[in-house]
């Protein structure tokens, strides 16, 4: 097992150095291997409090892939990628591959339509986590969103969770059928696929930041049986 | 009308479109920021192919991955050729899933519940 942590700034553009370290150190030990990677800043900076189960405990969880800074398109294509290459590296099951990265884009992509303006906050406005725990899988994410806007979600969240899997099928089919065009996704079509894949294995937590600012802290567990 | 055709990248779809023969197909990822840029011309041509379409359609689907805003605009491509079908016109959409891969079997049955025209999932 070889464990790599890069804690210094993470720019775009040194996108082909870690791909190229990676197809190398891939080179040396073989495709097989387990290789934990974890790109941010500084991982103790992570701030992993408030969830009941959902915490990464460092010492027992492996990650597979992290990442602290603004969330650029060509980072979260980035992230995708990463964690697809990682996860079919040490995973050998293809459904769970497939699903774990159908939730990363869900989530992603929601962040990136629904989140803050990023360009206006600073490096630490985005946090992610995909980590390894026992045979399944977490992914926790930490973005800030317009305080106004708390309520909706939770009230969105609560009532999509509170669902069995039939009604959450039902919404889920009633919410693309009826749902109309939005660029943004709009009608929760995003969320309520996530918790359709996760079987409702979710968490969440927002923290007021200021007045108008709040910490939106979401964790999905993706349970492989 | 002259096909439509367009090559796939990591975040979308490689698309074939042909008028004459009704055969059409998506395949690979559909997962881009932005789907109207991607799709709106498709519709375009979706629009003007109803006007004189084939006497077969069949929609060939074969996607790895596809994120919400695409689901959206494939369900108003379906709908285009529900126009059809309800013409008189066969139409049918074939829904290509990699065995065991649930989820992409799920996708299939959520547009065959909401759709009304033929929608066959098919293992490959």
């Amino acid at each position: 097992m070889l464990q790599l942590n890069y804690c210094s700034p993470f720019f775009v553009s040194e996108k082909e150095k870690i791909l190229t370290k990676m197809s190398f150190i891939e080179e040396i030990i073989g495709p097989n291997q387990e290789i934990l990677l974890s790109l941010a800043w500084n991982r103790s900076n992570f701030l992993m409090s408030g969830f009941t189960e959902m915490e990464l405990n460092k010492r027992s969880d492996k990650i597979v892939f992290s990442y602290m800074g603004k969330p650029t398109h060509e980072m979260i294509d980035l992230i995708l990628e990463m964690s697809e290459t990682k996860l079919r590296i040490i995973e050998s099951n293809s459904t769970i591959v497939k699903r774990i990265v159908n939730v990363l884009i869900e989530i992603l992509q929601n962040i990136f339509n629904h989140g803050e303006d990023f360009s206006v906050v600073d490096h630490q406005s985005f946090k992610f986590f995909l980590f390894k725990r026992g045979d399944d899988y977490f992914i926790i994410t930490e973005n800030f969103i317009k305080t106004k806007e708390v309520n909706n979600l939770i009230s969105k969240l609560d009532g999509y969770l509170s669902m069995s899997d039939e009604d959450i099928t039902r919404t889920y089919r009633k919410t693309l059928d009826n749902g109309g065009f939005s660029i943004k996704g709009g009608a929760g079509l995003g969320l309520i696929n996530i918790i359709r894949k996760s079987n409702g294995n979710l968490e969440y937590k927002f923290s007021k930041v200021d007045k108008e600012n709040s910490m939106f802290r979401l964790g999905v567990q993706i349970k492989v049986e | 009308m002259k096909n439509f055709y367009m090559e796939g990248s990591d975040k979308t779809p490689s698309i074939k479109l042909d008028a004459e023969s009704g055969e059409m197909e998506f395949s690979g990822k559909s997962i881009p920021e932005n789907s109207a840029d991607l799709y709106e011309p498709v519709m375009e041509w979706i629009d003007n192919y109803i006007k004189a379409p084939a006497e077969n359609t069949i929609f060939v689907v074969k996607l790895e991955y596809f994120n919400t805003s695409s689901s959206k605009y494939l369900l108003e491509i379906f709908r285009r050729f529900e126009e059809l079908f309800r013409t008189g016109k066969k139409v049918a959409v074939q829904w290509y899933y990699e065995l065991e891969d649930e989820d992409m079997q799920e996708s299939g049955d959520d547009f065959r519940d909401i759709l009304k025209i033929p929608v066959e999932l098919i293992v490959y």
